[in-house]
């Protein structure tokens, strides 16, 4: 008779972090096989491993991430462009340019600058009707208050503990939706969730917790003004679906536990391969067991990663799959040495004790990573006369070229500011590069008055294409799963042909070298 | 299905499902796949000859002994079904090496040769120009992949030599050494001198000395890796059903748990690097000495 199936064992808690030492911060070490240390996780990534520990195993070899925001009922990025039309139209009533009964057509303006397709449109204006209809009064309430609504926040800690009695810090990086210091609240926003929940969706609860663990964790000198003095610890957490809105509760020993032990799991499978037994033994959830024919329904790896459909051809699968294993492996160290190890040094540059240590860091960073500006007037349309620090204008100018480039830009500092987009406009006039002065296209930008500001190089830009990695481990994942069924088909086809001879046995397979 | 009765094909789908579940949850193959049945479904299970009833239990389940429609084979619960069958049967040779000390010995070797096989043999230095000239321009040949192939046949030969008496199972290593004539052979021995003579190579040799088991369960687990894909296994499941037997022979082999030494594996890439930290060139023993999953 079979038995229920036991969900997860609890990961043994880390002693301590693999934190990266002082000479690999400083780049005085030859960066070669495994880092020594354990990569910079999301808030993103905690999620997924708290969701499941074989997500993190996807994460780590197969640049699979966001199991939670897999293609479902929701079509392509709708929900990234629901929150950021939100965003959009509170900042524009919260600065009296429109009034409530101007959303439709807002919307319509949005979707025809971003080209969306009638689906998609149809679908914003769908969840936008649901919203709107419990918003009203909030929203007129909200006009002309300025902007004390700050989107898209980004957190970066080396200092979050879970659990009182535990001492381990972690390091976290990760983006909150809103925080809004009218209503004293940090939201989630999500269109995941129907109209007669009375739960948050899955994990969206936990996701909020975690943002603002997180938040809270940040040394109060490194905010900005408009954020010194507020008080988060009093802050609501909201999760906001269309349909409602989910007040969730801080004091949650169970998330303190969640927390720590999807950060052990991330620790342990970057650390070795052994520790992929341990998590397909224990994948799914705390409280929900995921096993064939029972997998966790919200996950989109379990299907597409951990119980893929078996396509019968090409037949030497196994042996093409054995020899992409040390690609994955290496792919994902190079992501760990270029981006992880990036995030610690500009983590660290802020919130290092060691004030000496801060400073060789910010040498090390700025004018190669980092380029300190000033925006010196709003020419109109989203675009800004900017002014790159003095010192560092000529890097910039050698990392620039003759090419538009595209930036992150932090308003505020890396360890707590408004992550935007800039696109420098070379062409415009009143660009002199030489001068350090640049036209910006930047969206956005209300509430960054009298904010520090800096582009960010290594993020997004193409120099450093950490993410391109991630890129060829989903294309390399996708080729070991891709196949065919039909014999027919599989006699003819020249992929399925290449690598049953390629990876086939006997005197046809191909010799290395 | 035309195999399978309309009406059955859910609760045929569920008992593969079933017995895959239970084996990955470690029951034994004797109490794997049960699922309830009904009066309705036993007598309609009459019309098929691959599944069989618990009449006193009312259960029913595969019978994993007998021959399955090839229809249902090529399903995903098929495949993945039959794929777990064939790890079961790979365990159980697996576990008979516990007790043949000649078999296990080769086994090790021949993963450990395999393990060599794959192994990038990449190099670093601290500062450019701290690899010898010579080594360093015989790296960035066209065909330094076939060369280190080669230099891995006499690493490993070194290393076993250094670690066991094995002479009969060795031999036909250094047969193949010695026959191969493919390559400028001063320049080789050259190569391979400055490894093997290096500081760090003796270190190694040293680590794995005192930490034999770890050295058996690499090969054990190169081994395995070998027949995973000659029997074309490809679920993750079924493949650690295989992984966590031969640790398991290794462990018991070498008196210790199996938690201990998988604790032990996991720290190997740390404590690689921590031997050859101080060094000033040297090769990625990390990318040497892993695991094949």
């Amino acid at each position: 008779m079979s038995s229920a199936y036991p969900t997860r064992v609890p990961r043994q808690p880390l002693r301590f972090w693999r934190w990266p030492r002082r000479e690999h911060l400083l780049e005085q070490v030859f960066r070669r096989g495994p880092p020594p240390f354990d990569p910079f996780p999301s808030i993103q990534d905690v999620i997924d491993a708290v969701l499941c520990p074989m997500t993190v195993v996807h994460r780590t070899y197969h640049g699979l991430h966001g199991a939670l925001s897999g293609p479902g009922e929701i079509a392509g990025d709708v929900g990234n462009h629901f929150h950021r039309f939100v965003s959009i139209l509170k900042s524009n009533i919260a600065l009296g340019r429109r009034r409530l009964d101007e959303a439709f057509s807002l919307l319509r303006m949005y979707c025809s600058m971003e080209g969306l397709d009638a689906d998609s449109e149809s679908d914003l204006r769908r969840y936008l009707s649901y919203w709107l209809r419990r918003k009203r009064d909030s929203l007129n309430e909200l006009w002309s208050q300025g902007s004390r609504i700050f989107y898209e926040v980004h957190v970066s800690t080396e200092n979050v503990t879970f659990g009182e009695e535990r001492t381990v810090r972690y390091p976290v990086h990760g983006v909150i939706d809103e925080i809004d210091t009218i209503n004293k609240r940090i939201v989630e926003r999500t269109l995941r969730g129907n109209e007669n929940d009375s739960n948050p969706p899955f994990l969206e609860d936990f996701q909020v917790w975690l943002q603002w663990k997180v938040l809270t964790s940040i040394d109060r000198d490194l905010f900005p003004d408009v954020l010194r003095n507020e008080n988060f610890q009093d802050y609501d957490l909201i999760v906001e679906t269309p349909y409602r809105d989910f007040t969730v509760e801080k004091n949650r020993s169970l998330f303190e536990e969640w927390a720590e032990d999807a950060l052990a799991w991330i620790s342990d499978i970057a650390r070795s391969s052994v520790a992929i037994g341990d998590a397909w033994q224990n994948r799914g959830h705390h409280t929900r067991s995921c096993s064939i024919g029972n997998e966790i329904e919200e996950c989109y790896f379990a299907r597409a990663a951990c119980y893929h459909h078996r396509w019968r051809y090409p037949e030497r699968r196994a042996s093409l799959r054995a020899s992409l294993k040390p690609i994955y492996r290496a792919l994902y160290n190079e992501q760990v040495w270029v981006h992880d190890l990036l995030l610690y040094q500009l983590t660290k540059m802020e919130q290092d004790p060691d004030l000496n240590f801060r400073s060789e860091l910010r040498k090390l960073l700025i004018g190669r990573n980092i380029f300190p500006l000033e925006i010196e007037e709003n020419i109109g349309y989203d675009r800004y006369r900017v002014k790159i620090d003095e010192t560092v204008r000529m890097s910039l100018v050698e990392e620039v070229q003759d090419e538009n480039l595209n930036f992150d830009v932090l308003f505020g500092s890396f360890s707590i500011g408004l992550r935007r987009r800039a696109y420098l406009l070379l062409d415009e006039i009143g660009t002199n590069p030489e001068d350090g002065r640049y036209v910006v296209y930047i969206e956005g930008m209300d509430g960054t008055e009298g904010m520090n500001a800096f582009l960010l190089k290594g993020l997004l830009l193409k120099e450093d294409p950490w993410f391109l990695k991630r890129v060829v481990q989903q294309a390399v994942f996708s080729l070991e799963r891709w196949g065919v069924d039909r014999e027919d088909r599989a006699k003819n086809h020249v992929l399925v042909k290449l690598v049953d001879t390629l990876f086939g046995p006997g005197t046809l397979r191909a010799k290395r070298g | 299905m035309q195999c399978i009765p309309e009406d059955l094909s859910d609760l045929v789908f569920e008992m593969l499902r079933t017995f895959v579940r239970d084996i990955e949850a470690r029951k034994p193959p004797l109490k794997a796949g049960w699922v309830p049945l009904n009066e309705d479904y036993v007598k309609k299970l009459r019309s098929i000859n691959f599944c069989e009833v618990d009449y006193e239990n009312m259960n029913g389940r595969i019978n994993y002994r007998s021959c399955m429609p090839e229809e249902l084979l090529l399903t995903d619960e098929g495949r993945i079904f039959s794929e777990i069958l064939r790890s079961i049967e790979t365990v159980q040779q697996i576990e008979a090496l516990k007790n043949n000390d000649h078999e296990y010995l080769e086994a090790v070797m021949a993963g450990l040769d395999e393990m060599f096989k794959n192994a990038r043999l990449s190099f670093w230095e601290m500062k450019e120009g701290s690899i010898p000239e010579k080594l360093h321009n015989f790296v960035l040949r066209p065909r330094w992949n076939i060369i280190a192939e080669k230099i891995s046949h006499s690493l490993i030969l070194n290393l076993s030599k250094s670690i066991w008496s094995m002479d009969g199972i060795l031999q036909k290593y250094e047969e193949a050494e010695a026959n191969d004539k493919s390559i400028d052979f001063d320049l080789l021995r050259f190569v391979i001198h400055e490894i093997e003579e290096s500081f760090q190579w003796r270190k190694i040799i040293g680590f794995f000395k005192s930490n034999k088991d770890l050295l058996e369960a690499l090969g054990l687990a190169w081994y395995v890796n070998q027949k995973i894909i000659d029997k074309g296994i490809e679920y993750l499941g079924a493949k650690l059903l295989i992984f966590e037997a031969a640790m398991k022979v290794v462990a018991e082999r070498n008196g210790e748990t199996t938690d201990s030494l998988r604790d032990k594996l996991a720290s190997l890439s740390e404590n690689l690097d921590k031997l050859v930290f101080e060094e000033k060139w040297g090769v990625n023993w990390n990318d040497v000495f892993c695991l094949p999953y």
